[in-house]
């Protein structure tokens, strides 16, 4: 696969000085890149099982330690985005399953279908334009401000004024996602016979809707979820790429320009085994948290 | 067949009274008309790769949506992204679709082996990150225009196919799919004449969905730099747009409302179809 695609990467790598043809193929020898391409894929792939996603060609260090040092930073933009799309996402989603297509439902309708219309990486360029580049409350991107010596509360209060406007772009794409997931699966519990019976008994309606129905629902929306986190972590690339925000997904961004192949696949390979590490999570989570769900053993 | 144009007349029937489905439907052939103009009067219109020493005009009579860097007129290279941006999303989700239904039919209707292999082939790419291995494959394969919508069509089908599968398995239960094979009807015949004009119906609906979701992903890869030069799409502008954010606010906005508007109408035609068609959501609605 490698050698089909297009641009080479030992190219890039010299720059536009120019080198000789002898140079060129040493370093083609020393990276790898002259072996046969089965040789290069079967070799990668048994490196990848024992662990060793390889030398990025750019940096010049393991893969796998440059995902690592980039990990934190994506981490925090999606923590919070996605903590604050959940309060506002589930609020939303109970209000509106309260009365099926009353106003409030109708309008938290039609704010969800274009919520799933815009494009990521425009409401972050939105977002630049009118509070960065016109109003100038908040800087246009990244996580500190660069060239000037900070003291570790001047860094942190940094961080919290680059850190509002990618938090928004990104919650603005998820939280009608677990907005409209919550709704149906509220839709569905509060028509059960236990929320008939805890009205029966008196409850404040708040009661009946948040104590009983909402916890019985919102199961079903973790694990929606869980099956959307490769849409979240798309939306997390664009949305980092969009405001240079320095993590995993604006290291792709990167990548690809600087056709780092060991390094695209490295986080490819990466994102993918922990997309897939925490819906199996999810799921055994799903099992230990509601009791009449048994994983199966055979016996 | 017949099944199905009855079903379709019923469906236009029915469509006339949803207010925001005939919304939605305006807004799309608008655009669909105005992408077509250059075709027919190009005299109108400035070449879309035309450069001038006018960089960075904010829009004004002459350039109605201003120039970009390169002194190119925003508002041709809007009609033709408009183009081609349409152009990927109906081609990938149509190739999507058909590559569903026949998945989809072929599972539901034989069943047994090859039913397994499809229904797990299409949990795998299921639970992976889309949008990911888009990334990946168009990074290796080079990111031409049928690279891009192949991928699409690739990653795009297994939700059709499942749909698709669960109604042939209750289909082909249904007493005049007896009655037909008992009158000796082949099995290829059973399938193409008399259960898939019954999932049609699903079929389009899920498919109208997916040309948003394909003019969403291809948006997001030419975001990143992943699109076709040579065809500029709407994503591929922004991307350009994305260095002169602080100067040139129309190279951003022109694309990115056309993007939206796009999905926006097909997400409400979508919406009218998937009520139209599901009677259970109709009636609770009343």
């Amino acid at each position: 696969m490698i050698l089909v695609a297009p641009g080479d990467p030992v190219l890039y790598l010299v720059g536009s000085y120019g080198a000789s043809e002898e140079y060129l193929n040493m370093m083609r020898q020393s990276l790898g890149l002259n072996r046969p391409w089965y040789e290069q894929l079967l070799g990668y792939m048994s490196r990848v099982i024992q662990g060793d996603l390889g030398y990025s060609l750019y940096f010049r260090q393991p893969v796998f330690s440059i995902i690592v040092q980039r990990l934190p930073v994506t981490m925090l933009l999606v923590t919070v985005a996605f903590v604050f799309s959940s309060i506002i996402g589930i609020i939303l989603g109970v209000e509106a399953a309260r009365r099926p297509f009353g106003l409030l439902d109708k309008m938290f309708t039609s704010f969800s279908v274009i919520g799933h219309s815009i494009p990521v990486f425009w409401t972050g360029m939105l977002l630049i334009l009118v509070f960065a580049v016109m109003l100038r409350w908040f800087p246009p991107g990244g996580v500190v401000d660069i060239g000037r010596d900070l003291n570790g509360f001047e860094y942190v209060v940094s961080i919290f004024r680059h850190l509002p406007l990618p938090t928004i772009a990104l919650a603005s794409y998820l939280t009608p996602l677990i907005a409209r997931i919550t709704r149906t699966s509220m839709l569905e519990t509060l028509r059960q016979d236990f929320i008939t019976t805890a009205r029966m008994k008196g409850l404040s309606e708040r009661d009946v809707v948040y104590k009983h129905g909402l916890r019985n629902a919102l199961l079903p929306v973790l694990t929606a979820l869980s099956l959307q986190l490769g849409q979240l972590i798309a939306g997390a690339t664009l949305t980092e790429t969009v405001f240079s925000w320095p993590g995993l997904g604006r290291l792709t961004f990167d990548s690809i320009t600087r056709r780092d192949w060991p390094l695209i696949l490295g986080i490819f390979v990466f994102v993918s085994i922990g997309v897939m590490a925490i819906s199996l999570i999810t799921d055994l989570l799903y099992a230990y948290v509601d009791p009449r769900i048994e994983i199966s053993r055979k016996s | 067949m017949r099944a199905f144009l009855q079903s379709l007349r019923d469906f236009l029937r029915r469509i006339r009274h949803n207010r925001l489905g005939v919304g939605g439907v305006v807004i799309l052939l608008t655009i669909t008309l105005v992408s077509m103009l250059p075709n027919f009067v190009p005299s109108l219109f400035r070449k879309p790769w035309a450069v001038s020493r006018n960089s960075l005009f904010p829009p004004s009579a002459q350039y109605p949506m201003g120039t970009d860097d390169l002194g190119r007129d925003v508002f041709s290279r809007f009609i033709y992204g408009a183009q081609v941006t349409l152009f990927i999303g109906l081609a990938g989700a149509f190739l999507s679709t058909l590559l569903g239904i026949f998945a989809g039919a072929y599972a539901g209707y034989y069943g047994g082996i090859m039913d397994a292999v499809l229904m797990r082939l299409a949990d795998m790419l299921w639970i992976m990150p889309t949008f990911f291995v888009g990334l990946v494959v168009v990074a290796m394969f080079g990111p031409s225009l049928n690279n891009v919508i192949l991928i699409i069509s690739l990653l795009f089908w297994p939700s059709t196919a499942r749909l698709v599968r669960a109604e042939m398995l209750s289909l082909r239960e249904r007493k005049f799919v007896d009655a037909v094979r008992l009158l000796g009807m082949s099995k290829m015949r059973i399938v193409f004449r008399e259960l898939l004009p019954n999932v049609m119906p699903v079929a389009i609906a899920n498919g109208t969905l997916q040309i948003a979701a394909a003019i969403l992903l291809e948006s997001g890869l030419s975001f990143l730099g992943l699109g076709d030069p040579s065809r500029p799409t709407w994503g591929y502008q922004l991307s350009e747009a994305r260095p002169f954010l602080q100067e040139a606010w129309w190279m951003a906005l022109f694309p990115g409302l056309g993007i939206f508007l796009t999905t926006f109408s097909i997400h409400v035609i979508g919406d009218a179809v998937n009520d139209i068609l599901n009677p259970r959501l109709r009636s609770s609605r009343k």
